[in-house]
């Protein structure tokens, strides 16, 4: 498999990006991106972290037809990219026309730099890019191992709308015959080129349950090129109420929910391009990393709030939109008192992550205790001993599905903005945007230093379930008597078996 | 080392530097399961004047925060009577087992569990700046002079 190249920028650098290219359109402008990059199989993803403009005093030479800055000036980068593990994206512009493509000067200057570059590797990868008047661009990075140049072909641009751009000759085949007739209905409503955006999506969705089986069943109808559903529970006769495109027999012989589902769904396909690819296993198994960092968007429907955490830890380090979704009935006597869920849109760089709402602590807590903790909390009446199920219903589930759909639709055509936060209340049948403000000290999304954001498999280790066995902590030490004690202090101690929270 | 580590490394350094008379602090410095306090300051109406601190961290820290804090087992409050809250009996605790798939080792000995809770935690990119070990201590310096009445 060769080798090819991706790039992921937020918005917000895109947007930079395009005015520093793009002001003086005379004479050719270049700029610098320090990006980590995601090692996959048969790609190289450059995640961008920061945009270095060149000084006026930076360019040794800058015409309409070569540009070249100063040695020094790119030595310094390089320095950065060694004592930082990043990796360097050369960008300049072609700024009298669009479809841009490198000149022969450009493929031999770049060529002569990645052979000199290559000693930074790994991690280190370089790549050029080199963009149009209309911010169309062709790529290409060094494949250090196979000692040749391969093409960057896709640049995602993370924010609202969620734009995927194809190198200049590396656009993805328009919509068949087949196709054509087959979204019609829908073409009508978001257009020829945002179905042919939905065609080509790669989406892992988390969670094949209630929740799950509806978004699953809406995005295959939808068109979504390939979605990885991935859940590791089996059927079972209390799910067939809600988990839609399960059957009576499948229910009752356990089957694995994703198996169900695939079965199910992939029939409104093409017998040969299947949309549903069944993963039984737990989302965050190491095995799935790759596939899941490889994904154009990810999309949690489970009820843990560890795997949230999880998804959400992915995204931001990966830059890669995640849509999170919940529901929750509260009844009593067998009457609903309260009822709803909410759709959480996470757009690394752009808009609150789940870290930055912080619903999800106590939940967290509770489920990784450890089994001691766990003992000694529902001893003390902390949290309940035996999970009581949830009440459930199919009907909260497709409207919160749905709503989610919706918004990965208006957020990959553009048809639409976007709402980041969507909350649906069940009683009384409204759904309404919520604030989601995002924190901007946020230890996993935010700009400041020592964030997570766009840091790659750097900062997703050490989260990841463990493989190896830690140290255990030794014994306390012994400590001298207090020589301060105060026996009065304690004269009006009343209970020492107080068994209420006392943080 | 992975940012999580650095971040327990970082953390466990500041919250000595506060939290510890000796100013020292270990951790775990393989999976980042643990951090140890070494002699906390302990106010009036103990048996000891410092005692070490244990704080288990899920594998998830800093998005979750530690649950329960252990001391040593040893600890009374000055008239012989045991502190509300601390819970002894409760020390064969293995912070290993419920993390890691291989089997545990051996049970450890002298820690002693004891109430924290954490509801509203908010970490920042900057440990100075939103939650963090040095809460945690801080919440615990307070349980200590509170449990002592």
């Amino acid at each position: 498999m060769q080798l090819h190249g991706e790039v992921r920028i937020p918005r917000s650098l895109w947007v930079r990006l395009g005015e520093v290219l793009l002001t003086d359109r005379v004479v050719e402008t270049k700029c610098f991106m320090l990006c980590r990059t995601l090692e996959l199989p048969g790609r190289a993803i450059f995640l961008v972290r920061e945009l270095i403009e060149v000084p006026p005093d930076g360019y040794e030479e800058r015409s309409s037809s070569r540009v070249v800055t100063r040695r020094e000036f790119v030595h310094s980068l390089l320095m950065r990219c060694e004592d930082e593990n990043l990796s360097l994206l050369e960008a300049h512009s072609h700024p009298w026309a669009p479809n841009p493509r490198f000149s022969a000067i450009d493929h031999y200057s770049d060529y002569q730099k990645f052979l000199v570059t290559q000693s930074l590797s790994p991690p280190f990868r370089h790549g050029t890019l080199v963009f149009g008047s209309d911010m169309g661009f062709d790529g290409h990075m060094w494949d250090y191992e196979n000692q040749q140049v391969v093409p960057i072909t896709r640049m995602f641009v993370v924010g609202a709308p969620y734009e995927v751009r194809y190198a200049t000759g590396a656009m993805p085949p328009e919509l068949s015959k087949a196709q054509r007739e087959l979204y019609d209905r829908q073409v009508r409503a978001l257009g020829a080129a945002g179905q042919q955006v939905l065609n080509s999506l790669q989406v892992a969705l988390v969670g094949a349950g209630g929740l799950g089986s509806q978004i699953a069943q809406a995005l295959t109808l939808l068109g979504i090129g390939r979605i990885w559903l991935i859940d590791p529970d089996r059927l079972e006769p209390s799910n067939l109420n809600r988990v839609v495109g399960a059957t009576w027999f499948r229910g009752l012989r356990g089957w694995r929910k994703v198996k169900a589902l695939a079965q199910s769904f992939n029939r409104a396909r093409e017998p040969e391009s299947p949309a549903i690819m069944p993963i039984a296993q737990d989302a965050r198994d190491p095995d799935l990393l790759p596939l899941l960092l490889g994904c154009d968007l990810l999309i949690g429907a489970v009820d843990s709030a560890t795997v949230r955490q999880y998804l959400n830890l992915l995204a931001v380090c990966a830059l890669i939109p995640y849509l999170d979704a919940g529901v929750g009935i509260r009844a009593e006597a067998g009457r609903i008192q309260q009822g709803g869920g909410q759709v959480q849109l996470v757009l690394p760089g752009e808009t609150a992550c789940l870290s930055c709402v912080g619903h999800l602590v106590r939940q967290s807590v509770e489920e990784q205790l450890t089994p001691e903790q766990r003992a000694m909390s529902i001893q003390r009446g902390y949290i309940q001993g035996e999970p009581i199920p949830n009440p459930q219903v199919v009907f909260l589930n497709g409207v919160v599905a749905n709503l989610l759909v919706w918004e990965l639709v208006k957020l990959c055509t553009g048809c639409l903005a976007v709402k980041p936060y969507v909350y649906y209340d069940l009683v009384e049948q409204m759904a309404f945007p919520a604030l989601a403000e995002r924190n901007p000290d946020c230890f996993l999304c935010s700009e400041q230093v020592g964030s997570l954001l766009a840091t790659g498999m750097e900062g997703i280790q050490g989260f990841q379930q463990r493989a190896v066995q830690g140290k255990p902590p030794p014994a306390p030490h012994a400590h001298p008597a207090s020589d301060k004690s105060d026996k009065s202090d304690l004269s009006d101690l009343s209970d020492n078996n107080e068994t209420h929270p006392c943080q | 080392m992975a940012p999580r580590l650095q971040r327990i490394a970082s953390e466990a350094a500041l919250a000595a530097l506060h939290y510890s008379q000796s100013k020292r602090a270990s951790y775990d410095d393989e999976a980042g399961g643990w951090v140890i306090i070494h002699d906390f300051p302990l106010p009036r109406g103990y048996n000891y004047s410092t005692t070490d601190v244990l704080i288990l961290l899920p594998p998830s820290y800093p998005q979750t925060p530690p649950d329960w804090f252990y001391v040593d087992y040893n600890l009374r409050l000055a008239n012989g009577l045991r502190p509300p809250h601390v819970f002894y009996g409760d020390t064969s605790y293995d912070p290993n087992r419920s993390m890691f798939r291989q089997e545990p080792p051996p049970t450890l000995q002298g820690w002693t569990a004891c109430c924290l809770h954490i509801h509203e935690w908010r970490p920042a990119a900057n440990p100075l700046s939103g939650h963090s070990l040095l809460s945690v201590c801080e919440l615990i310096k307070k349980a200590f002079e509170r449990w002592r009445r």
